[in-house]
């Protein structure tokens, strides 16, 4: 059974996640020199099992992690492909606690190995109590999503309670349907999104804060909120080509399509050039730069998923030298330029496509 | 009348071809298209109904699929085989978008989806719906404006006999109003039930008659 579970759970997990963690990967270690790494990882085990609020954070994110993990399996439990699951129930308890443990083993790995390698480190600096609070929290949280695993697979039949009672229904519009699919189906990756956007934005910020009004520094800051986004719009593209494919075969023309898409993109970025109005020097000209410079930004990343399709991978490379083209156009201050090239490219292929059906 | 035009087509999945042939055309009237599993009935019609990539030319009354898409796309309609929707939306949000993307007329909307017996559930999110009722929520969908081209991949599957029945009296209005309507079918089509008026075999990529 575990096998099963890990080439089709554990595979898709990996497949969609890839590009989060690839990104929390380059954002905490991308900019360090090699030599460095070593003492710069010390530091973070350190200082992430020294203090109470370290531990609540690194808690917190563990357990946001298991939710993510969880909810992504309980989704895949709910889709007809995954019905063979049910079949499980037919063994032994045992049995299936035990493939339903190496699956959440392998799916929370990425938390696990750092929680434990926190522990290690705790355990070096006579932090004993700090240690056993993060094993007790880790055992919990794996302890847990393997429960209600097997409680939705074994005894899915009996009703479950009804907690919202009180439902606002309220009139979806075609432009709401990537929004409403973000918040009820991508809600802890919007979280973790716009946490590590937010972090992103004001990690930079403040790390040049003795260089002035230099509006490169907040188109930077900007820059890395909207790589931040990268996952969320793939995760969004891949819902717009499973599940609105219907929409395909009617009569909407390219540029309500384009419209539909900017404005989702627009609501999207919006507490991000909020925060960039809050914090940089600001004028009309400037304003309207760096909307253009966030719009053709997100179109080109969503753009690019048209170009490789699901293949993350590729997907992955494409953010890297994005990355690094748009730097080296901020840093010489040619983003406007860049910006025209891009949103005038994304909106040329989109209408390439359509006309070729390659919708 | 309606008349549906295919030249040089060729569909490749990679390196493999599907679907090779240089010239097929059909006017107004029912046409059965045949075929076993993995013969690219349904690629076929997907790219009839505009929703995959092709070299070759579709045309509908003389309005080319790549020329004018919008104008092509709103003369016609596709019911998916398994359609697909996001399951947070309800029938009637999904039906009002049809309405307002192909300027339908409401009350024919709303009689079809009466005939369908599936008015006390438009209201409900389609995450709640059987195959069966979500098959009849694609034909609704399909039967939402004024069509020249309907597109039908196995419509008979999942429904019950009573829709069934309401389908054929569907597809033979529009045949008597001169539209032109295809249907993919594993099942045999009852002649009593509608006239054919051509039977089509897709073999060995291309399309034969019957």
């Amino acid at each position: 059974m575990l096998r099963l579970w890990i080439r089709t759970f554990g595979k898709e997990f990996y497949k969609q996640h890839a590009g989060l963690l690839l990104i929390i990967f380059y954002a905490l270690f991308g900019w360090m020199k090699s030599g460095d790494i070593t003492g710069y990882l010390h530091a973070i085990l350190v200082a992430l099992c020294s203090t109470p609020i370290t531990i609540a954070v690194w808690c917190l994110f563990m357990f946001l992690y298991g939710i993510k993990a969880l909810i992504f399996v309980l989704q895949k439990l709910s889709t007809p492909v995954y019905s063979f699951v049910q079949n499980s129930c037919a063994a032994k308890k045992k049995d299936q606690l035990k493939s339903w443990t190496g699956l959440y083993l392998i799916l929370l790995f990425p938390a696990l190995l750092i929680s434990l390698s926190i522990v290690v480190t705790a355990i070096v600096y006579h932090h004993y109590i700090n240690a056993f609070i993060i094993c007790i929290i880790m055992i919990l949280i794996v302890w847990g999503v393997i429960k209600v695993t097997f409680r939705k697979i074994n005894y899915g039949f009996r009703p479950s309670a009804n907690l919202s009672r009180l439902k606002i229904s309220l009139k979806k519009p075609r432009w709401t349907w990537s929004l409403h699919y973000m918040l009820k189906k991508q809600a802890l990756m919007l979280i973790i999104c716009k946490l590590l956007s937010f972090v992103f934005f004001t990690g930079i910020t403040l790390m040049f804060a003795d260089s002035g009004d230099d509006i490169r520094i907040y188109l930077i800051a900007l820059l890395t909120a909207l790589i931040a986004h990268s996952t969320l719009i793939a995760a969004v593209w891949n819902f717009e080509k499973s599940l609105l494919s219907f929409q395909n075969s009617l009569p909407v023309n390219l540029w309500m399509r384009l419209f539909h898409t900017l404005l989702f993109l627009f609501i999207l970025f919006a507490p991000e050039l909020l925060l960039y109005i809050s914090k940089a020097p600001l004028s009309v000209l400037s304003l309207t730069g760096v909307l253009l410079f966030s719009m053709s930004a997100l179109l080109t990343l969503k753009t690019a998923l048209d170009i490789v399709g699901d293949n993350m991978g590729q997907y992955l490379k494409f953010i890297f030298i994005f990355f690094l083209t748009v730097m080296f156009a901020i840093l010489s201050r040619q983003f406007l330029p860049l910006s025209l090239l891009l949103i005038v490219s994304s909106i040329s292929y989109h209408r390439y496509r359509f006309y070729k059906s390659m919708l | 009348m309606a008349e549906l035009t295919i030249n040089k087509l060729i569909k490749r999945y990679g390196g493999n071809t599907i679907l090779e042939f240089d010239e097929w055309k059909v006017n107004e009237g029912c046409y059965w298209i045949k075929g076993g599993n993995g013969k690219g009935k349904t690629t076929l019609f997907k790219i009839i109904a505009g929703q995959t990539p092709f070299s070759g030319t579709v045309a509908l009354n003389d309005i080319f699929l790549h020329k004018q898409p919008v104008s092509y796309r709103s003369g016609i309609s596709y019911a998916e085989a398994e359609p697909l929707y996001p399951d947070f939306l309800t029938g009637t949000e999904l039906l009002d978008y049809v309405i307002a993307i192909r300027k339908a007329d409401r009350q024919s909307a709303a009689e079809i989806t009466r005939l369908f017996k599936m008015d006390t559930f438009m209201h409900h999110q389609t995450g709640t719906y059987s195959s069966g009722m979500l098959k009849k929520l694609s034909l609704i969908l399909a039967f939402t404006g004024t069509i020249q081209l309907y597109i039908l991949d196995e419509p008979f599957i999942t429904i019950d006999k009573e829709a069934a029945t309401i389908l054929y009296q569907l597809i033979n209005n529009q045949i008597q109003q001169g539209k032109t309507i295809l249907i993919s079918s594993h099942q045999d089509i009852d002649p009593a039930q509608i006239t054919l008026s051509g039977i089509f075999e897709i073999d060995n990529q291309h399309m034969l008659t019957c």
